[in-house]
């Protein structure tokens, strides 16, 4: 799947991208995917809130890395 | 201008920043980058065994040096928030300059010993970041800020939240997008992200 162009994002969906992300991160892996078809019409929209947990799922350790502390996140820039 | 001098001039900037003075800031940049350049080279000169500075203690160092430790919170907010922006053009500068000789023209824009220790390898990356969040800043500049605050002055999110006035919950929340974005962002560039070097 094809990121979203920065230009196709706008503040005002990017804010409906976030409230969605957001919601679906705060539910178990496997109820995502139903949350989504719910709350979610407009599909590239919806693709790119997928895209955006599944980065949130391999991101892990990687960078950055999620519960960052001072040092491992300044590990990148030393 | 010696350390001890300098804060009480940064605590008048600072109260001046609280107000919404932006001349305040753009007196305070030089202030900081100045006392970073001073510490940096005194680290390389004592030669620390492992040879590491990292940016973000850095950072946290200059604010030991150049804040009263009784000031307002809000005031270290107001300079966390410039030392961090500092810092990035620091190291961005860095990683330009090192890609830019490695290419074999012109010369190194920031000396070394007078930045921070860094690590060449890490200059793609690190521009293909800033890049990123500039992208960011168009749609969302709050979450920019945050992993500004968060990459480049080394906040927590508990400290980052007080910077911006907003609770840690909303950071943590801001924080989890923005990295899952730069994630793909970063993925995406892939292989050429040493092309970002060209200015």
């Amino acid at each position: 799947m094809e990121n979203w162009k920065a230009t196709e994002i706008t503040p005002e969906n990017w804010e409906r991208v976030k409230s969605l992300f957001q919601s679906a991160l705060d539910l178990e892996v496997e109820q995502r995917p139903a949350f989504l078809k719910q709350n979610c019409t407009d599909p590239s929209l919806c693709a790119e809130v997928e895209r955006l947990l599944a980065n949130d799922d391999k991101a892990g350790g990687d960078l950055p890395p999620k519960n960052s502390t001072r040092e491992n996140w300044s590990s990148l820039v030393i | 201008m010696e350390a001890g001098d300098s804060r009480a001039e940064v605590t008048v900037l600072l109260a001046e920043m609280a107000k919404g003075n932006h001349d305040a800031a753009s007196k305070l940049v030089p202030i900081v980058y100045g006392e970073m350049r001073r510490l940096a080279a005194r680290y390389m000169r004592n030669e620390r065994t492992d040879h590491t500075l990292q940016a973000t203690a850095l950072v946290h160092e200059t604010y030991l040096k150049l804040v009263e430790q009784r000031v307002h919170w809000s005031s270290r907010a107001e300079f966390f928030g410039v030392a961090a922006q500092v810092m990035r053009h620091i190291l961005i500068d860095h990683a330009r300059g090192h890609l830019r000789e490695k290419r074999g023209g012109g010369k190194e824009a920031v000396p070394l010993e007078e930045a921070v220790v860094f690590s060449p390898e890490k200059s793609s990356e690190l521009l293909a970041i800033d890049e990123a969040l500039q992208r960011l800043a168009q749609f969302d500049p709050r979450q920019s800020k945050i992993v500004e605050l968060r990459f480049f002055g080394g906040l927590t999110v508990e400290e980052a939240a007080k910077v911006l006035g907003i609770s840690p919950i909303t950071v943590k929340r801001d924080w989890s997008l923005a990295r899952a974005w730069l994630y793909g962002e970063l993925e995406s560039h892939g292989n050429h992200t040493g092309e970002l070097g060209k200015s």
